[in-house]
């Protein structure tokens, strides 16, 4: 038997070895290991934050605390474009991917609130939010799950990073392609996605869509993504039911009660909350429109958001189709995510109405978006305002 | 508490082990029982302590009962005595398992809800499993009570030794307790260390098959599944999620199963084989034998046979294997989805035996295997299936009656092999069919499924144990472990699938 045990602690010494060592690699060459020095990085307003294997709540709750922000953006992928220059007198925040649910919104303004509270927060909705089974597949979307952690979750880092060492395709383009530095912003590359892809969180929490607008990857063309392929990909999703848009049928009574819960908060934490529908590209919303199950699903999730709002006293705003900011079909990063200039215009619809908007984002510096809006050729890339 | 988790493997199981092995070297087997049936009933409590009762009331009251009816001599009373104990633990086991399911019958609008499985949090965890144990228990005291009376420590080890308590083997009283009764001595510290080697390279295929396969299996399985009403639900999604199901659930419960009998072997015990390769059977009655093998056992001895068994003529031979079948599928959970997978295999077993009676000719070896295999493929769908809606929207995608998509980049290799594309199939997105790799993951999983041996060699075979001494091999088993405990570490958890039954 002794003889069983001491091989059998062979063999694990020697695959423990060669798994760390593999990891090791892995990790050092994604450049995800100066993740070690996490502390340090996450004060510092010089870097594109877009580690691929660690989930980035913590982050942005980390971020939020130190801006200390007068505005704060809370939602998912499809809020990230809000840039603090947008509104420069005030400090802006943009927590999008912290909230990938209501629930999720709830436990990043439970978090954030009790250390700062801003004047304003812009709360994006997405549609799919209001369906019973969303609420079942957003736990694996999240980025929450590591909120209450101030420091790296490695135990997420390392799940993630072995999921991915066995994906042919990530092994392959971490071998031939060499690290890019940041070419628009030139800020410093912090984790795999920002230092092979230029994506990643700036310092003011909105996203650098680097894989998707500046070094463009093929299989955005191949899967069918964006204005150039006519937005096919999810377009078939929307004709079938499928993906994000398998989420249809009845508005879940939770969410309504979870969305009122959350202006509640807001309310009486003195926090102005504005509540909009982030928009989708005119082709798409198209096509949403032209299937019965989704505009219906749509018309009652549009009027159900209004009516809580306009009960609750918050002001709501519903931006689902981009024609109605009179913004084109190309200023969109994919089927369902718009860009900085069609951002930018519901930005400052926004701020028509909302009396913490008008308040903070003083006529000047309405202005001057809006000069910055009207010359093109002033724009860093066709989609990004600014580096 | 998981096998495969930190805290099983890294905290209880060695504390366990020690006062274990302790109190054998102290030569006082009965502090080690006494000691191992706390630990078990900790285990138990662990999941969810507000169900501790249920475990507790039922092995105090079948002790009871069981000692009520030996010591009674043979007549109305011990019978109605049996039958109180009956209704007891089938009370229990129905309230809690099955009240729902009734009430769900009764008030759903629809037959997707009505066919769909009613998620009751409260059911207390093993109450399948235990409640059989305690009915076999039971019954034997009646027909034939054991040579020797059981005392209140060995019963509850019986009823609670962990290995075995939430998802089986099944195992019977006598198999279990005369091991007890065997602890006396050195002999038995000897036995148990002798046993060492093969119980950690049982524990550690079963917690390889569990969490490098089993789980990897899972990761195809449940988008399929909740998406089978989904108009781009197609052929070849069906097919890939039925046989990838089929793969998961093999190897989950192969790998549950290797775990138990390894854990019970640490400790000297001897657990049943409870899975024999089942995927290699040659037929629907040999599957049987393979499949949940303490179960089948089980269903025959205390439900075959007190129907009436092939005693009263080939049809109502046939009926109560019918009946058997369909009680044994409803075991598995309370819904209309697992009656339908019992029903299947009980149409099944008795087209195989109307085959055997009446057809001389012997079927070639692969054919048999592979029709086999193709019926066990298609009945777990049902079994799987969120409702007997989506459970028909998957037959009719696996027989290919609304068309058949094929990705654009396997249409070439399509026309090379059937020289254009026919009619009958389309170019098109897969929206639950990851392809290639899915593809790549269930080959591998059939090479092991059938040119591998069955683990429990190393249980029956006297050669197999001397091999896994050999240095190569332990080796192997302690990196296997190694690479197993780093995937564990990347999951937040991951339950056995026959937890649930």
């Amino acid at each position: 038997m002794r003889r069983f045990l001491i091989f059998f602690a062979f063999g694990s010494a020697f695959a423990a070895a060669v798994t760390g060592g593999c990891l090791t690699a892995l990790l050092s060459r994604a450049n995800e290991l100066v993740l070690l020095d996490f502390d340090r990085l996450v004060r510092r307003d010089d870097v594109l934050w877009g580690p691929a294997f660690y989930q980035g709540g913590s982050y942005k709750l980390i971020r939020y605390r130190l801006t200390r922000p007068d505005i704060l953006v809370l939602g998912s992928s499809r809020v990230t474009q809000f840039r603090d220059f947008m509104a420069p007198t005030a400090r802006l925040y943009n927590a999008s991917l912290a909230a990938t649910s209501l629930e999720e919104a709830q436990v990043f303004i439970d978090a954030a609130f009790p250390r700062h509270k801003p004047t304003v927060l812009l709360l994006g909705i997405d549609p799919w939010w209001f369906s019973p089974q969303w609420a079942e597949h957003a736990p694996d979307l999240s980025l929450n799950r590591d909120l209450g952690e101030e420091g790296v979750n490695w135990r997420n880092i390392i799940a993630n990073a072995l999921a991915k060492a066995v994906d042919p395709h990530f092994l392959a383009a971490l071998m031939a392609r060499p690290l890019t530095a940041d070419s628009v912003g030139g800020r410093q590359p912090v984790g795999y996605m920002a230092s092979y892809l230029a994506s990643g969180f700036r310092p003011d929490g909105s996203r650098q869509y680097g894989e998707e607008l500046i070094v463009r990857q093929p299989y955005f063309d191949q899967a069918g993504f964006g204005y150039a392929n006519g937005f096919r990909y999810y377009r078939d999703k929307i004709r079938t039911n499928t993906d994000r848009f398998s989420y249809v049928g009845p508005l879940s009574n939770t969410g309504l009660a979870a969305l009122r819960r959350l202006i509640r908060t807001c309310q009486a934490q003195g926090v102005e909350p504005v509540l909009f529908l982030p928009p989708f590209p005119h082709a798409v919303y198209q096509e949403i429109q032209q299937s019965s199950t989704q505009r219906d699903y749509f018309a009652r999730l549009e009027a159900a958001v209004a009516a809580v709002a306009a009960e609750e006293g918050a002001s709501s705003f519903n931006f689902h189709d981009l024609a109605e900011l009179s913004v084109s079909d190309r200023q969109s990063i994919d089927d369902i995510h718009v860009d900085e200039i069609a951002t930018a215009a519901a930005f400052l619809r926004m701020r028509e109405t909302s009396p913490g908007l008008r308040r903070l984002v003083p006529d000047r510096d309405v202005a001057g978006l809006q000069d910055r809006l009207n010359r093109p050729q002033t724009w860093a890339t066709p989609n990004i305002l600014a580096p | 508490m998981l096998f495969s988790s930190f805290i099983f493997i890294f905290a209880f199981l060695p504390a366990v082990l020690v006062s274990w092995y302790a109190s054998l070297y102290f030569g006082r087997p009965r502090v080690a029982v006494a000691l191992c049936v706390a630990a078990s009933l900790f285990f138990y409590g662990y999941w969810n302590p507000s169900v501790f009762w249920v475990l507790t009331t039922s092995i105090i009251g079948n002790y009871l009962l069981g000692n009520g009816i030996v010591g009674l001599p043979p007549g109305r009373r011990r019978k109605a005595l049996l039958i109180a104990g009956l209704t007891f633990d089938l009370g229990l086991l129905g309230w809690f398992k099955y009240a729902g399911f009734v009430g769900n019958l009764l008030t759903a609008s629809n037959f997707r809800d009505m066919t769909s499985a009613v998620v009751n949090t409260a059911l207390p965890l093993g109450i399948s499993f235990f409640t059989f144990q305690k009915v076999a228990y039971l019954i034997d005291c009646y027909r034939k009570p054991p040579t020797r009376n059981y005392s209140p420590l060995e019963y509850a080890f019986f009823v609670t030794f962990f290995p075995q308590l939430i998802a089986g083997p099944i195992v019977h009283h006598s198999q279990m307790i005369p091991q007890l009764w065997r602890l006396q001595g050195t002999a038995p510290l000897r036995r148990a260390m002798a046993m060492v080697p093969p119980a950690l390279a049982l524990f550690t295929i079963g917690l390889a098959k569990k969490l490098l396969l089993a789980d990897s299996f899972g990761r195809f399985v449940g988008n399929p599944f909740a998406n089978a009403s989904s108009p781009a639900f197609s052929f070849l999604d069906a097919w890939g999620a039925a046989l990838t199901y089929t793969m998961q659930i093999y190897f989950d419960f192969s790998g549950y199963s290797d775990m138990a009998i390894g854990l019970g072997l640490l400790f000297g015990i001897r657990l049943p084989i409870n899975f024999f390769s089942p995927y290699k059977a040659t037929s629907i009655i040999d599957f049987w034998r393979r499949w949940h093998m303490t179960l089948s056992t089980f269903l025959r001895d205390y439900l075959y046979f007190a129907l009436g068994g092939n005693r009263n003529g080939p049809v109502r031979r046939h009926v109560n294997l019918l009946v058997t079948m369909v009680l044994g599928g409803l075991w598995h959970g309370p819904s209309l989805t697992f009656l339908v997978w019992g029903l299947l295999h009980g149409l099944y077993l008795v087209f195989n035996h109307l085959w055997r009676a009446v057809v001389r000719w012997r079927m070639p070896r692969l054919l048999a295997t592979v029709i086999t295999f193709m019926a066990v493929v298609i009945a777990w769908v049902p079994f799987r299936a969120a409702n007997l809606v989506d459970c028909g929207r998957f037959y009719r995608a696996m027989l290919g009656l609304d068309g058949v998509v094929v990705p654009s980049s396997y249409q070439r290799v399509v026309e090379q092999v059937l020289g254009a594309t026919p009619p009958w199939m389309r170019v098109g997105d897969l929206y639950f069919f990851a392809g290639a790799q899915q593809i790549a993951l269930v080959a591998i999983g059939l090479v092991i499924v059938f040119a591998l041996p069955s683990s429990t060699i190393l249980l029956q075979n006297r050669s197999a144990r001397r091999a896994i001494r050999q240095p190569a091999f332990a080796a192997g088993l302690g990196a296997m472990f190694w690479v197993s405990l780093v995937v564990l570490f990347g999951q937040d958890s991951a339950t056995f699938l026959y937890f649930q039954f």
